[in-house]
């Protein structure tokens, strides 16, 4: 455990990736009524994750784009040596020239959501959990796919309300 | 029923190895059938039940276990001459192989009856019954050795003796002395040198004259004079003494009826010391060979990926190390020198991390020779199933392969395999009217073309015929019947979906599922499908796959400001072609290559980055008489070819080429191809990513599947 947390620190001293299990080590046994989002925003839309299905933040590479990838996924980057599959939940919604970051996930399927601002780790109780805003039904079809990813959770993250992130899902994919 | 899955896991590896090895065996015991068995073979076949008994042992699997003692008595009685081997013979013992195979494979996991056993069990009994067939005649007696040497004997040595005494051979006791440092090699060159020539009956401890120095004597039967004897033995030293045949004889009488404790009341969970000690170690040495006979240990795959990405990491920050290291130096006003052997240090690991992810890639090979061992199995057991006679032969066994490749295309072999024999190989009868041998032929074999390996598979059978593929093929609506096919194209249209031709679906093959299945396998791994056939005389399917996903030595090329890297495999040729090269108009463009017109494609449009460039001005040469026009083509080709040289490469889809246009060649090195992960299988035409220098990742394509994405299936 311990050899992890240094792993995690070197890893945030020498690549600037933010270790994210941070409020897990303070909170203790409070742990269990509470929930922990990584909440960050892209493309001006925000979301949430639970933390458990990130491995961490890095700036994200330049990302080589794939032929026919699957919907949301834009390309393709290196991060520490490792092929990570780089997701666009906005679907190049005003896309913004300044460095951008990729939220790792854990899981085979290898991917990095990519994100404009990270807001940081929003510590909450299960119950102020709320149901997502309702969405416009102009979205096309290719954004309905990627809603699939989404659920139907939202939490408070900086006084506005962001989409919860079905990260297990997104893991398995 | 072995509860520990790591436990369980280890142990049906292991079992396999042991039982491929023993059927194979069993199979080529089966050929010698009729004639006195090749004694090595047998032994061998002893050696893995014996093994196997062990193992079986050890893993608490005592009806597997005694079977497999059952088992051992038969062949025990069969190299000591007991046992003959007829084709009976022979194949009860494959079959009981076989049956062995299931048990264990069964049992490991519970799931076996008593009826299983009881079965095995009896048919391994009707296989004892017969031993009392062939009494050996024992005409052959020895003498020459000591009382206490001749106690040494096995029963089975003995037997050895006066199997070599009645062929007529003589006799020669090698006295050798070996130093303690190299007995190891020196014992095993002399022995085998000696195998090559005659008989090695059994090695005897002799008293050695220094501490340093071990002695034994070898007894050894052979056809050669003793000055040829004594040839082999001088590079070791060894005194050679021709034993007098005579005293043999006389001792004879006297020395059989001391002879042995009867087999069956020894300790069967000890070896029996004869298997070890024949041609391998004296049997001073004999614990020794009770040691695992393989110094080599089993990983699993993914344990190698972690530390090929460990080793990666490493080099990332070795290389951060090295840039910290020279800041350093500059600022505490370091001169040239250090920094220059600070940089050579640097170099020195970055290459010895390359070598080590090299290594890495090399320790996921595999040879074929497991795939294919059960390939012929197979099919011999196919054709007996069906009716049909074959002799299978195969080749090209020690060629390697990424473990993962070989996994993937053991289905495909099998299946062309099982296409082969159902389809291609005749019945006898109708053979000997094509006026062939009534047993048909098979052949497996396997070779690499470059990075790639072509693994073939051909029969002397019926071949295809191509007016009956065409008709079919109508049929199903895969061509309509005015369009023109190669000889080549209409073969391949065997590989269409829902293609069979096979009048009735039989239990083997003929159900419509398949070729397809194995195009589309080979695909996937980049590789191709070659089939070629001549009516009445054969039908040749060829697999080509890559040799290695992870290593590949690529060609890197540049396109909209990105980089890709391509198999080497997979380009024929690179040229720089001139835009008055190119013919056609936008859309459907060509160029002429080797006297044939190859479609020209873009490798943006492949990719989805764009469609063509323009490369030239249309409509100038065309509208001009001819004469006047090859004048101002010169001219034109004269002031672009300064201007704009197209970069092509010539790759093959299929059967046919094609021309692939694409914007800079930047040369070729060794890659090192990353997974994409779970979602990489969703992305096609992508085998992974490469790292390059700067932090950008190059993909590596899979020219064939792009091509066929874009369903230019030209």
């Amino acid at each position: 455990m311990a050899k992890e947390r240094r792993k995690k620190w070197r890893d945030a001293l020498t690549l600037g990736v933010l270790p994210l299990d941070l409020a897990d080590e303070k909170s203790g046994e409070n742990l269990t009524d509470q929930i922990s989002f990584l909440a960050f925003e892209v493309g001006g839309q925000g979301f949430a994750i639970g933390v458990e299905h990130t491995e961490g933040v890095v700036d994200c590479p330049r990302v080589t784009p794939l032929p026919g990838p699957p919907d949301g996924v834009i390309g393709v980057t290196s991060v520490r040596g490792k092929m990570t599959i780089v997701m666009d939940l906005s679907l190049g919604a005003n896309p913004k020239d300044e460095k951008r970051r990729l939220v790792l996930l854990k899981g085979d399927a290898q991917l990095g959501l990519l994100a404009d601002n990270i807001d940081g780790v929003v510590v909450i109780k299960p119950d102020e959990v709320g149901s997502a805003q309702p969405r416009k039904a102009s979205a096309g079809s290719a954004k309905s796919a990627t809603k699939s990813w989404l659920t139907d959770k939202s939490i408070k993250s900086r006084g506005r309300v962001v989409t919860v992130i079905d990260g297990e899902r997104l893991a398995g994919a | 029923m072995i509860e520990d899955k790591a436990l369980l896991s280890e142990y049906l590896s292991e079992s396999e190895e042991l039982l491929d090895s023993l059927l194979a065996d069993l199979d080529r015991l089966a050929e010698q059938a009729n004639a006195d068995p090749d004694i090595n073979l047998v032994n061998r076949i002893f050696r893995t039940v014996h093994s196997l008994k062990g193992l079986s042992g050890m893993m608490g699997l005592a009806e597997v276990q005694s079977l497999a003692h059952e088992f051992e008595d038969i062949l025990d009685d069969l190299r000591l001459g007991k046992l003959g081997i007829d084709e009976e013979a022979a194949g009860a013992l494959q079959e009981a192989g076989a049956g062995l195979a299931a048990l264990v494979a069964g049992a490991a996991r519970g799931a076996v009856t008593q009826d299983d056993f009881d079965r095995l069990s009896e048919l391994l009994t009707a296989i004892t019954r017969r031993s009392q067939a062939r009494a050996r005649k024992d005409d052959g007696e020895l003498i020459g050795l000591s009382e206490r040497e001749r106690q040494l004997l096995t029963e089975y040595e003995l037997h050895r003796i006066s199997e070599n005494l009645s062929a007529g051979r003589t006799f020669y006791a090698i006295t050798v002395q070996l130093e303690v440092g190299s007995l190891d090699t020196q014992y095993r060159s002399l022995t085998s040198n000696l195998a090559e020539r005659g008989e090695l009956i059994t090695t005897l401890p002799e008293t050695a004259s220094a501490a340093t120095l071990v002695a034994f004597k070898l007894l050894f039967a052979t056809q050669l004079k003793e000055a040829d004897v004594k040839r082999i033995a001088k590079p070791f030293a060894g005194r050679v003494s021709k034993m007098n045949q005579s005293p043999w004889r006389r001792a004879g009488a006297a020395l059989r009826g001391v002879g042995r404790k009867p087999k069956k009341t020894t300790d069967t969970s000890t070896p029996p010391k004869s298997s070890e000690a024949i041609g391998t170690l004296p049997p001073t040495f004999a614990q020794e060979s009770l040691h695992p006979l393989s110094p080599s240990v089993r990983v699993e795959l993914a344990q190698i990926d972690e530390l090929s990405g460990l080793a990666h990491e490493l080099s990332i920050e070795a290389e951060r190390l090295t840039s910290m290291a020279d800041r350093f130096l500059v600022a505490a006003g370091f001169g040239a020198r250090e920094r220059f052997d600070l940089r050579l240090s640097a170099r020195r690991i970055e290459r010895d991390f390359l070598e080590l992810e090299e290594r890495l890639v090399e320790l996921r090979m595999v040879s074929l020779a497991q795939t294919f061992t059960r390939a012929a199995r197979l099919a011999t057991r196919l054709a007996r199933e069906l009716g049909k006679s074959v002799s299978v032969e195969v080749a090209g066994r020690e060629t390697h392969l990424d473990k993962m490749i070989v996994d993937r295309i053991a289905d495909a072999i099998y299946h062309v395999l099982r296409n082969a024999i159902d389809h291609g190989i005749e019945l006898p009868d109708k053979r000997r009217l094509a006026g062939k041998s009534a047993r048909g032929k098979i052949r497996i074999e396997a070779g690499l073309e470059g990075t790639r390996c072509a693994i073939a598979i051909s029969d002397d059978g019926r071949g295809i015929d191509k007016d009956e593929v065409r008709a079919r093929a109508v049929e199903i609506g895969a061509i309509n019947d005015q369009e023109e096919l190669t000889d080549e194209e209409a073969l391949r249209l065997i590989l269409h979906p829902g293609f069979s031709t096979a009048d009735k679906v039989s239990e083997v093959s003929g159900r419509g599922v398949g070729l397809d299945a194995v195009e589309r396998t080979l695909y996937e791994l980049g590789g191709e499908i070659r089939i070629s056939s001549e009516i009445g005389k054969t039908t040749r399917f060829e697999m080509v796959v890559p040799t290695t996903l992870v290593l590949i030595p690529a060609f890197l090329v540049r396109v909209s400001d990105w980089r890709y890297a391509i198999n080497v495999g997979q380009i024929i040729e690179l040229l720089y072609i001139s835009p008055d090269d190119i013919l056609g108009r936008d859309g459907k463009r060509s160029i002429n290559w080797r006297n044939s017109t190859l479609p020209l494609i873009e490798l943006r449009y492949l990719l989805g980055l764009g469609g063509a460039r323009v490369l030239r001005q249309t409509g100038a040469v065309e509208a001009m008489t001819p004469g006047a026009a090859a004048f101002s083509h010169e001219l034109a080709s004269q002031a672009q070819a300064q201007r704009i040289r197209v970069p092509v490469f010539i790759t093959r889809a299929g059967d046919r080429h094609v021309a692939v246009a694409v914007e800079n060649f930047e040369g070729q090195r060794e890659i090192i191809v990353k997974s994409l992960g779970a979602l990489g299988s969703k992305i096609k035409g992508v085998l992974g990513g490469v790292d390059l220098e700067g932090g950008d990742v190059a993909l590596v394509l899979d020219l064939p599947s792009l091509l066929f994405l874009r369903s230019l299936r030209l």
